[in-house]
């Protein structure tokens, strides 16, 4: 029994047991429900983060749960690169779950809301944290399926719309995923995360397999083609769902990608299958795609999530150059994308709440009305730029020399180029904030978003603004180590 | 001598016997209908134990040995055939006691469903080929009655023409039994098998006519694509609990009688030899493929789920075609899960249809709000049908594909996922309208009082049980296909 009465075991099975009691007890108190939601993320968060200290001296603790679901079984793992992705997933989600007390006053069907949430935090943590792909596409399909909750929570025909295309694509990609998984275990008979990998012989089945690895996870990841469900689904959620949608679900399709290539695969036959080449080409016309459309969109909360799309390119193209300089910039950039996408979207939530003007160009002098909220989402879309000293510069300064290393200038091209499109549509929308003209007629509003959502934003900004100035950046250093571990190997 | 065999049997005939002789007195007939179904369950369990502890058990009917005494053979596949059946009738007689009645004679319903699982009980597990042929009759007789006892016109009609195309089916084995004796001289399977090793290669064509009329007729029966045709209907105008014995049983059990004439009778080297391999495997991909389609267009909800056992079905049939050890585990676990999902979904459909008082899906819109309970339910059982990891469908899925991947058939492996997408384009749609969308409800009801959703919150528990504890039925999963292979 004290297997499951260790930090670890809690961590992973804490949020599940939320859930249920969240959906028993929110019908006697809000508050109790609204407290349990959101210390379950924050729980979550310190029983991972007292591990820190041991996983970054080098320490890997698993925990194996065999009896259930034979012939594969349960297992967890905390390595460098769980570490990370389980301090972003619950530390974001912690922040997001505060926001979301406020912020959900005014919706309906709270009820259903929080339960939902905290089971979608489950999921998300228990991927990060598994040691194997079989565990993890189990709570991979828990993640995305009560997620379709949070996506169709407004019950309007277009999230109906939206909801539909999101669950059929989802369970295509765990269809695909299903199909890879029992594929590498017919060939190798395990389906452990080894560290350098253990299959090394190409042919059909590894090829389907890889495929279905690309389709499972490009669909969650939203890589161009696999990302028609996201512009549709990420606006219509709640802001805060959004935020987690866009901040951290999508980063569990990466991780299973970098595992599968690195833990799974050997990075050889990566190499010699070519499939390297299929994920650069798979990424720069994601990275294009995703920030020209994102232009074009006069919705603040579409143009994000195209945005998003287009951020998520970077990360493929880390995981293709097979280079441990630019798997440091792709690991680093999971983090970073998560604190500035989720920075981003709540602002924009905030926005929409008080003033409900989901279009841009209504966006004029909201800057001096909302002066907080607007600093801190022009922080972030700096930092999506890639303006120097903040995070989202970091990874694109690594990914950067990474591909320099491999004579890849053509994509520190797209890179800049990416950095330039960004801009393009980041800027007009701060220039407009703080020194356009509210539109005729409308008269101004000081209202500042409550401290609920407030404070979240500026803890976000905050981590923008500082994680790559102090000393002993903790994320990067666990990124740097999670890529010297995922090339220890080659 | 281990008497719990032949007291499966008994029990159930007994109690069979003895209701309807109190209609007049409907209590205390329901006592004896559930003692008779509770106690047969438990010598049912009881033997499986023993199956896994000892190994196969043989028992001789009056201490008369065989080839002339009837021989009760609980092997590892039968014995997990019975406590299949006998688990999942426990929660469907809980409903059919308390339930709404749905027919105007009880006492005679509850005594046509005892004699209906005592002849499926005695077709799992009947040693010998005479009385195999006995216990398909009772059954077939038992279950057309069971549909029509609900005594609409519909039900009537459905029930004639499963009656006159089982009666077909039923003429084919009788017709291959004689075949087999006229070799052979023996009805007793394990002593024409004997016959057969040394008779089979003089007489090949009686041999392969009897087989073409045991496939024939046992496809009819368990309405194995494409000679399922009567089975939506039947199954969708019979009384809810009649709909879900018949669906997550009656199938399963003819095709376990057929399985079992497959390994005990004709011998698998014999079925290995012969081309029935690709012959079973195309006739699943095309229930796979034809039943889902066909659900996906239906708009009355017990219809669909008819269809969708069309396809389930293709699946168990699956397995059995690929023949690797893990996809005939994957196939006999199926025969379990999907007997718990359907059972299920059909308890959930019949109380939405009795509190709704509609049975269009068209209908359904909006009602997870008014029956939240009910809905969730069946959200379990869609979830299992379509194949989701922790629910039961998910593992029986596992397993075939992985036995699909094991004899290098890549494209079948494709086609359960195939299938799966389509289940989950009719399952989905229901859950998704009921539970969300701006549009009102249309039609009045609430979840039933608790004593009637006490077996499908025991179904739904069973559906997430096996879906994350399959182990506790592996060990006779596992030994069961271990008869199978030659």
């Amino acid at each position: 029994m004290d297997r499951f009465l260790n930090p670890m075991a809690l961590a992973v099975f804490l949020p599940l047991l939320l859930a249920v009691a969240i959906y028993i007890l929110e019908q006697r108190s809000w508050r109790i429900r609204n407290g349990l939601a959101v210390a379950s993320a924050g729980i979550s968060f310190i029983l991972l983060a007292t591990y820190l200290g041991d996983v970054r001296s080098g320490a890997v603790i698993v925990l194996e749960l065999p009896n259930v679901l034979p012939p594969l079984g349960l297992s967890f793992r905390l390595d460098y690169l769980s570490m990370l992705g389980g301090l972003v997933v619950t530390g974001v989600w912690f922040l997001v779950s505060v926001y979301a007390t406020e912020y959900m006053i005014k919706e309906h069907a709270k009820k259903r809301f929080y339960p939902f949430l905290v089971l979608t935090l489950a999921g998300a943590v228990g991927v990060m944290l598994s040691a194997d792909l079989f565990t993890f596409f189990l709570f991979f399909e828990l993640m995305s399926l009560s997620a379709y909750v949070l996506v169709v929570h407004e019950e309007s025909p277009e999230a109906m719309r939206a909801g539909y295309k999101y669950l059929i694509m989802t369970i295509i990609g765990g269809l695909a995923l299903f199909f890879s998984i029992i594929a590498v275990y017919e060939m190798s008979g395990s389906v452990a995360f080894v560290p350098g990998g253990y299959l090394t012989q190409g042919g059909l089945l590894a090829n389907l397999a890889f495929i279905g690895f690309l389709v499972g996870f490009g669909i969650k990841a939203g890589i161009v083609p696999f990302h028609v469900w996201l512009p549709e689904a990420h606006p219509v959620a709640p802001s805060p769902a959004s935020a987690l949608l866009s901040g951290v679900m999508l980063k569990t399709g990466v991780i299973g990608l970098i595992r599968v290539t690195h833990q799974v695969f050997t990075i050889d036959l990566v190499r010699n299958s070519n499939w390297n080449t299929v994920m650069l080409v798979f990424a720069s016309v994601t990275i294009v795609l995703g920030s020209a459309v994102a232009i074009t969109e006069d919705d603040i909360k579409r143009r994000l999530a195209y945005s998003s799309i287009g951020q998520m390119g970077y990360i493929l193209l880390g995981i293709g150059l097979l280079q441990e300089r630019a798997m440091v910039g792709a690991i680093f950039h999971i983090f970073a994308h998560a604190v500035m996408k989720s920075a981003l979207f709540l602002t924009a939530g905030a926005v929409i709440y008080r003033k409900g003007k989901r279009s841009v160009k209504d966006w004029g002098g909201i800057g001096r009305e909302m002066f907080p909220t607007m600093v801190v989402f022009t922080i972030a879309a700096l930092s999506m730029i890639g303006i120097p000293p903040l995070i989202g510069f970091v990874s694109k300064w690594e990914l950067s020399l990474g591909a320099l290393d491999n004579r890849g200038y053509a994509f520190v091209g797209l890179l800049l180029l990416s950095s330039l499109m960004n801009f393009v549509y980041y800027f007009p929308i701060i220039q407009n904030a703080f020194f356009g003209n509210r539109k005729h007629g409308e008269k101004a509003l000081n209202i500042e978003a409550a401290p609920a959502m407030l404070v979240p934003m500026i803890v976000l900004a905050c981590f923008i603004v500082f994680t790559a100035l102090v000393p002993g950046n903790f994320a990067l250093d666990l990124a740097r180590k999670a890529a010297a571990q995922l090339f220890l190997y080659k | 001598m281990v008497h719990a065999p032949v007291l499966i049997v008994v029990t159930l005939l007994l109690a069979a016997f003895i209701v309807p002789l109190l209609y007049r007195k409907l209590p205390v007939a329901q006592v004896v209908f559930l003692l008779g179904i509770v106690i047969s369950s438990i010598f049912s369990i009881r033997m499986a134990f023993l199956v896994l502890r000892e190994g196969t058990l043989t028992y001789y009917l009056g201490g008369w040995l065989p080839p002339y005494g009837i021989e009760v053979v609980a092997d590892a596949f039968g014995a997990y055939a019975s406590l299949v059946l006998a688990l999942i009738s426990l929660p469907i007689s809980y409903f059919v006691v308390f339930a709404p009645k749905e027919v105007n004679t009880p006492a005679r319903y509850m005594a046509l469903i005892l004699l209906l699982m005592a002849a499926m009980q005695g077709m799992v597990l009947a040693g010998d080929l005479f009385n195999l042929f006995v216990f398909i009759e009772i059954c077939s007789l038992s279950a057309i009655a069971i549909i029509a006892v609900k005594g609409t016109r519909d039900s009537i009609e459905a029930s004639f023409r499963y009656l006159v195309l089982s009666a077909l089916g039923s003429g084919g084995i009788l017709f291959a039994i004689a075949l087999i004796f006229m070799i052979t001289g023996h009805l007793n399977m394990g002593y024409v098998r004997e016959s057969l090793a040394v008779t089979a290669s003089l007489y090949p064509l009686n041999i392969l006519t009897a087989l073409a009329f045991i496939f024939v007729g046992f496809s009819v029966k368990a309405a194995i694509f494409p000679l399922h045709v009567w089975l939506p209907e039947a199954h969708s105008n019979a009384p809810t609990a009649s709909s879900a014995l018949l669906s997550g049983l009656v199938v399963k059990a003819y095709l376990v009688a057929f399985i079992r004439i497959m390994y005990m009778v004709i011998g698998t080297e014999l079925f290995v030899a012969l081309p029935l391999r690709p012959i079973l495997l195309i006739l699943a991909a095309c229930a796979m493929l034809v039943g889902s389609t066909f659900a996906i267009v239906q708009n009355n909800i017990k219809r669909m789920l008819a269809y969708s056992t069309v396809a389930q079905m293709g699946y168990i049939v699956l397995g059995l075609g690929l023949f690797s050890q893990r996809a005939l585990e994957g196939s006999i676990l199926h025969i379990l899960n999907h007997a718990i999902t359907k059972s299920l979904l059909f308890l959930a459909a019949g109380v939405i249809i009795k509190q709704t008082g509609t049975n269009r899906l068209s209908d359904l819109k909006g009602m997870g709000r008014k029956m939240p309970f009910t809905f969730a339910a069946f959200t379990v059982g869609s979830l299992s049908m379509v194949g989701i990891p922790g629910f039961a469908g998910f593992v029986s899925k596992l397993y075939l594909a992985l036995g699909a991947l094991d004899i290098g058939q890549i494209i079948f492996a494709a086609l359960i996922l195939v299938s799966s997408l389509l289940n989950a384009t009719y399952y989905f749609p229901i859950v998704v309208n009921a539970f969300f969308g701006q549009t009102e409800a249309t039609h009045q009801g609430s979840d039933p009082r608790k004593s009637v959703m006490a077996p499908l919150a025991v179904f739904a528990l069973a559906v997430v049980f096996m879906g994350l504890f399959p182990s506790v039925v592996m060990p006779l999963v596992r030994q069961a296909a271990g008869l199978l292979q030659p």
